[in-house]
């Protein structure tokens, strides 16, 4: 799931900045705020897509450069929120369990690299394999054995050979919560204030903030 | 105070809704001749006559616009689609619709588009316009092989400001350094860029603009195509279409753009 993050400089605002805020409409400061947020959040998240590479090695799916670039704001009557439309970040940020859901039994966690940001069902050659009530895996088909071949020189028979495990199959997944997905609320709101108040000052020196 | 539901990107669900169905045998080189305009209102894929699966792929960007799928399962679902899951494909060829790497391509070129036209038009507002007037084309995902970035800037006619490519948000740079004519990220396939914001002191440094002048804010007119029903946008697109490309590609019987005299 993705999230969304509501940004208020009132309570902390400084009494320059109150003032300036006060003497402003909304819809003529929120988009301050609510861009600085988002540049804040966008700068951070792609930060962590480069310091932060998936953990099994294999091609990666750039999944927090994705959600730097589905960060957006949008002003509301009472403020401004900052939105990541980006499946997988709330999960990351809060944590928690993850369930199978519709009507499925296992969640799938990739084993290796090649199986990263891909889903099972991507592959042809996944043999299903139990291994306890709260266990399995999806492995990968790695041969055939006792192959014979016929008269018309086709080859026949032969068990399926098992090879690596490209999934583990677990019945749940709990996840610890990550703050660190997300820039400190403290540095969100200065930076934002501290825009918010360049961009008033400017417009008194130019002569008003009509 | 954090929100367990997102926002809708309204910006960039408006880029989505204006874009029309365009199945075509026409490949990238030709396409890449309509103009830009044109493009922002189509959806299609190099050498794709399939409308149901332009269809179905063009929901799953609006789903993946909307935080609600990942692209590994809009992937498997376009597969499913074309009956090609757990087919022996090489994935990394891009002529080739049933892989990885073109799949691919189709749902990360349209999102990014979407959520570049969105992060574009909020940083057209007129407070956002005047706060940060300005922006930098930065390198924000490594590339094993980087296309030549300073170099494309240096020969659009950008300025540089010791290593850093940085130009009014308004300045036609934008559309001159973009493989797709547009002036918001992404600006080629793959690319591993993107915009950040320069602010007006920063952009006063540069050499820019000054304290006092205020942009223009510019757009793409999506909101004057919303106004027409969907059916009305189509045919509107499939005429100018029509015009642009006499002698060179016709609208068949089944609304797919083909080439005339056969393919390329």
């Amino acid at each position: 799931m993705s999230f969304a993050v509501k940004i208020d400089l009132q309570d902390g605002a400084s009494p320059i900045l109150r003032r300036a805020l006060d003497g402003l409409t909304p819809t003529r400061i929120n988009p301050v705020i609510g861009r600085s947020a988002t540049n804040t959040i966008r700068e951070h998240l792609f930060g962590l897509n480069q310091s932060r590479p998936n953990r099994l090695g294999g091609r990666r799916t750039q999944f927090y450069a994705q959600a730097a670039r589905g960060t957006q704001y949008q002003v509301q009557e009472n403020g401004v929120v900052v939105s990541i439309n980006q499946v997988g970040i709330r999960q990351r940020y809060f944590g928690g369990t993850i369930r199978p859901r519709n009507g499925k039994k296992w969640i799938a966690v990739p084993a290796r690299s090649e199986a990263h940001g891909k889903t099972p069902r991507e592959f042809s050659n996944l043999r299903f394999v139990q291994y306890r009530p709260d266990l399995a895996a999806l492995l990968q088909v790695a041969g055939r054995s006792r192959q014979s071949i016929d008269d018309s020189g086709n080859v026949t028979g032969g068990d399926e050979e098992l090879g690596l495990v490209m999934y583990w199959l677990k019945p749940f997944v709990t996840q610890k919560p990550d703050p660190t997905v997300l820039p400190y609320g403290e540095l969100i709101t200065s930076r934002a204030g501290a825009d918010a108040k360049t961009y008033v000052e400017r417009l008194w020196q130019r002569g008003g903030t009509s | 105070m954090i929100f367990a539901e997102p926002m809708p990107f309204v910006e960039a669900v408006q880029s989505r809704a204006v874009r029309q169905l365009l199945p075509t045998e026409l490949r990238t080189r030709l396409l890449a001749e309509i103009p830009a305009q044109l493009r922002e209102r189509a959806f299609f894929s190099a050498g794709v006559e399939n409308a149901n699966f332009l269809q179905r792929a063009t929901d799953l960007v609006d789903e993946l616009v909307a935080g609600k799928t990942n692209r590994a399962t809009a992937r498997t679902e376009l597969k499913r689609f074309l009956g090609s899951l757990g087919e022996d494909v090489d994935e990394t060829d891009l002529t080739d619709l049933r892989s990885d790497a073109r799949l691919n391509l189709v749902l990360d070129t349209n999102l990014q588009m979407a959520q570049g036209y969105g992060h574009f038009i909020q940083g057209q507002d007129p407070a956002v316009l005047d706060q940060w007037p300005a922006q930098e084309l930065v390198r924000v995902i490594d590339a094993k092989e980087p296309r030549n970035w300073p170099q494309r800037w240096a020969d659009a006619g950008g300025t540089f400001f010791g290593t850093r490519m940085i130009a009014l948000k308004n300045d036609p740079i934008w559309t001159k350094i973009s493989a797709f004519g547009l002036p918001y990220a992404p600006f080629d396939f793959n690319s591993g860029m993107d915009l950040a914001d320069v602010d007006r002191d920063t952009a006063i440094e540069a050499g820019l603009i000054d304290r006092d002048t205020e942009l223009l804010p510019q757009d793409r007119d999506f909101n004057q195509d919303l106004q027409a029903t969907p059916a009305v946008r189509e045919q509107s697109l499939r005429m100018t279409l029509a015009e642009l490309m006499q002698g060179v590609a016709t609208f068949d019987e089944n609304g797919v753009l083909r080439l005339d005299g056969g393919a390329q």
